[in-house]
């Protein structure tokens, strides 16, 4: 049995497999037979160009039948996948390419429109594989510093047992995740990191070839790893949300069939505001998994109530541990009561991974007490790519303990049973006229007050690094008697925690990964004060 | 009851105002798509939804919506026009 690589274990499901459904994606329908002998003609054109000493091959691609060929395409090559966003700002993209050292980069067509101003900024000549395009001449012609092989100079690969050079430990995928400092911070993913998440999720979830994945997040959002690799992995399919239906997802949910659903909470708030989360809307899910943010009660009982078929867990972990490392699963007799401030708990480690809650010198607290996440296990990152100071900071031996952990900098304390709760950032701290506040605070207090689960507050006007006040973002209606709510605040709270002002508004704006975009409701307080 | 053309005018007064489009909403016609135009985002697109149900008078169903045709002006008016014809009583 071969070590686990993603390329192995796409390979050994397309081999048992052949005929059942792998991909569907916009128009394309493509069996597991189809989908590996696709992906292995192009891993030959790969294997061709890329020089020896390339480590990763870029995809520049969104959710398409070519963005996850590609994928595929550069694991079976042996090299791990960049994804790059078409959507994210072409410097951004650019800066990355130039980190990653990526010189060989497939562009799938949705892509192609950025395609010029991305390769007017890149610093480095790159061959451009353009499997949907017949002809690169005219490429070639404007660029000719890059290389261009459009799809009919592909050559034709033959399918083997097991990816080329199918090293554990070699890179799987490199995902970018913001820095505070303004430079984005490249996470390395090892095949063995990302093995040992996919084969516990299989287990947890009882995946097999039966199952219907959908697949909503960006691919340079590690949410995504959580829907390709268990199901390319088990046969089953991969069924791409498109972007518009990422808007409002109810009818792609039953046209699909979906099995097992994997969102960021926000999307169920939102899909509630657009009422369209109807008593058994979704019969056919059998999992939904939740991560990325802070889960809400009301979140849970809005998506039970149409997800009425389906368990739900709430799941936690940064990009640094391989997607999640803790699982919460929901059970709707006794869960309500380990809810805190309206908040579903993180929960336990899974089985393999090792967390402790550690207070400033690195030792462990006692239970319900708030300390700093740190995790371990074979999940855990080399570190961030070429930033050897920021690894050091964040990745640490901790006092009796031999093993490598990562500093999470978010706070958690556990209960008796060992159960953990989210409470906030270590980084997320602000002063208000001097004073040390901690956010989450503030939201729950308002929540509790106005009896409505979706507050973001922010430290708001801030100079020089402290903030005059604060102004709460409720998620509500007009009807929200905003004086009353502050009142009650005032009871709870000291008076330069209670917020300055409440915001009454309809839903939250939401980031390309469906977190709540805190920038935009920064800047909608910058529009009115200007 | 509001027809149609009523509730398209006043979707469209309310994106002119909301995005401060000025002379530019001569270029907001039926076939405009709202979100792939880059007009409005998932915020703003919940803001219209509150305000169209405000002036129809009642919820306004997208379980089962075409994607493809609802974020077009046209579309979501139309949506939101069938929806109030349908809950109309029957003479």
């Amino acid at each position: 049995m071969p070590e686990f690589t993603l390329a192995n274990a796409f390979l050994a499901a397309a081999r048992k497999y052949v005929e059942r459904p792998a991909l569907v994606a916009g128009r394309e329908r493509l069996s597991y037979g189809e989908l590996a002998q696709r992906a292995t003609d192009w891993s030959a054109t790969i294997r061709a160009v890329a020089p020896t000493d390339a480590m990763l091959v870029g995809v520049f691609a969104s959710r398409s039948a070519t963005a996850y060929t590609g994928i595929l395409s550069a694991l079976i090559s042996g090299f791990g996948y960049l994804p790059l966003n078409p959507h994210f700002p072409t410097e951004r993209n650019a800066r990355i390419l130039a980190l990653s050292d990526v010189r060989v980069l497939i562009v799938a067509a949705e892509a192609t429109q950025q395609l010029d101003s991305l390769l007017a900024s890149a610093l480095q000549p790159l061959t451009i594989l353009l499997p949907d395009h017949a002809s690169a001449a005219a490429w070639q012609t404007g660029h000719t510093r890059h290389r261009f092989i459009a799809a009919c100079d592909f050559r034709r690969g033959c399918i083997v047992a097991s990816g080329v050079d199918a090293d554990p430990a070699a890179t799987a995928y490199l995902l970018f995740t913001s820095g505070s400092t303004g430079e984005p911070k490249g996470v390395a993913v090892s095949n063995m990191n990302v093995g040992a998440y996919v084969t516990h999720v299989c287990e947890r979830y009882g995946i097999s070839e039966n199952d219907r994945f959908s697949q909503m997040p960006d691919l340079t959002f590690d949410l995504s790893i959580q829907e390709l690799w268990p199901c390319f992995s088990s046969g089953a399919c991969l069924c791409a949300v498109p972007k518009k239906a990422t808007f409002q997802p109810s009818a792609f949910i039953r046209e699909h069939a979906i099995t097992l659903w994997t969102s960021v909470p926000s999307v169920v708030s939102f899909m509630d505001q657009m009422h369209v989360l109807k008593p058994n809307a979704f019969p056919t899910i059998r999992w939904s998994v939740f991560c990325g943010e802070a889960l809400t009660l009301a979140q849970v009982h809005a998506w039970e109530r149409a997800a009425s078929n389906s368990r739900i867990e709430n799941l936690y972990g940064p990009t640094e541990a391989t997607v999640a490392s803790t699982g919460y699963p929901w059970n709707p007799e006794f869960s309500s009561a380990d809810c805190i401030n309206g908040i579903v708990p993180i929960g336990w480690s899974f089985p393999h991974q090792r967390d402790r809650i550690v207070d400033s010198e690195g030792f462990e607290v006692a239970p319900g007490q708030t300390g700093e996440l740190c995790l371990a296990g074979p999940q855990v990152t080399a570190g961030y790519l070429n930033d050897p100071i920021r690894t050091a900071e964040r990745f640490v031996r901790l006092p009796d303990s031999s093993e490598l952990w990562y500093r999470t900098g978010d706070l958690a304390f556990r209960t008796e049973t060992g159960c953990m709760h989210f409470a906030g950032r270590r980084d997320d701290q602000v002063k208000i006229r001097g004073y040390r506040v901690e956010l989450q605070e503030i939201d729950a207090a308002v929540r509790r007050a106005s009896g409505l689960d979706g507050v973001v507050s922010l430290a708001w006007p801030v100079r020089g690094g402290s903030a005059d006040g604060i102004v709460s973002f409720v998620c509500g209606t007009d009807e929200l008697d905003s004086l009353q709510v502050l009142e009650r605040c005032r009871t709870v709270l000291p008076d330069y925690m209670v917020p300055s002002r409440l915001l009454v508004i309809p839903t939250f704006p939401l980031t390309a990964n469906g977190k709540v975009d805190r920038r935009k409701l920064t800047q909608m307080l910058s529009g009115e004060a200007g | 009851m509001m027809t149609r053309e009523e509730i398209t005018a006043r979707v469209r007064q309310w994106i002119t105002t909301h995005k401060q489009l000025g002379s530019d909403a001569g270029g907001l016609e039926d076939g405009t798509d709202l979100i792939a135009s880059g007009l409005l985002d998932s915020f703003d697109f919940v803001q219209l939804l509150a305000f169209t149900e405000q002036l129809v008078g009642s919820e306004i169903d997208l379980s089962d919506i075409d994607v493809d045709s609802f974020t077009t002006l046209g579309g979501f008016c139309a949506h939101a026009a069938g929806q109030t014809q349908s809950l109309t009583p029957s003479a």
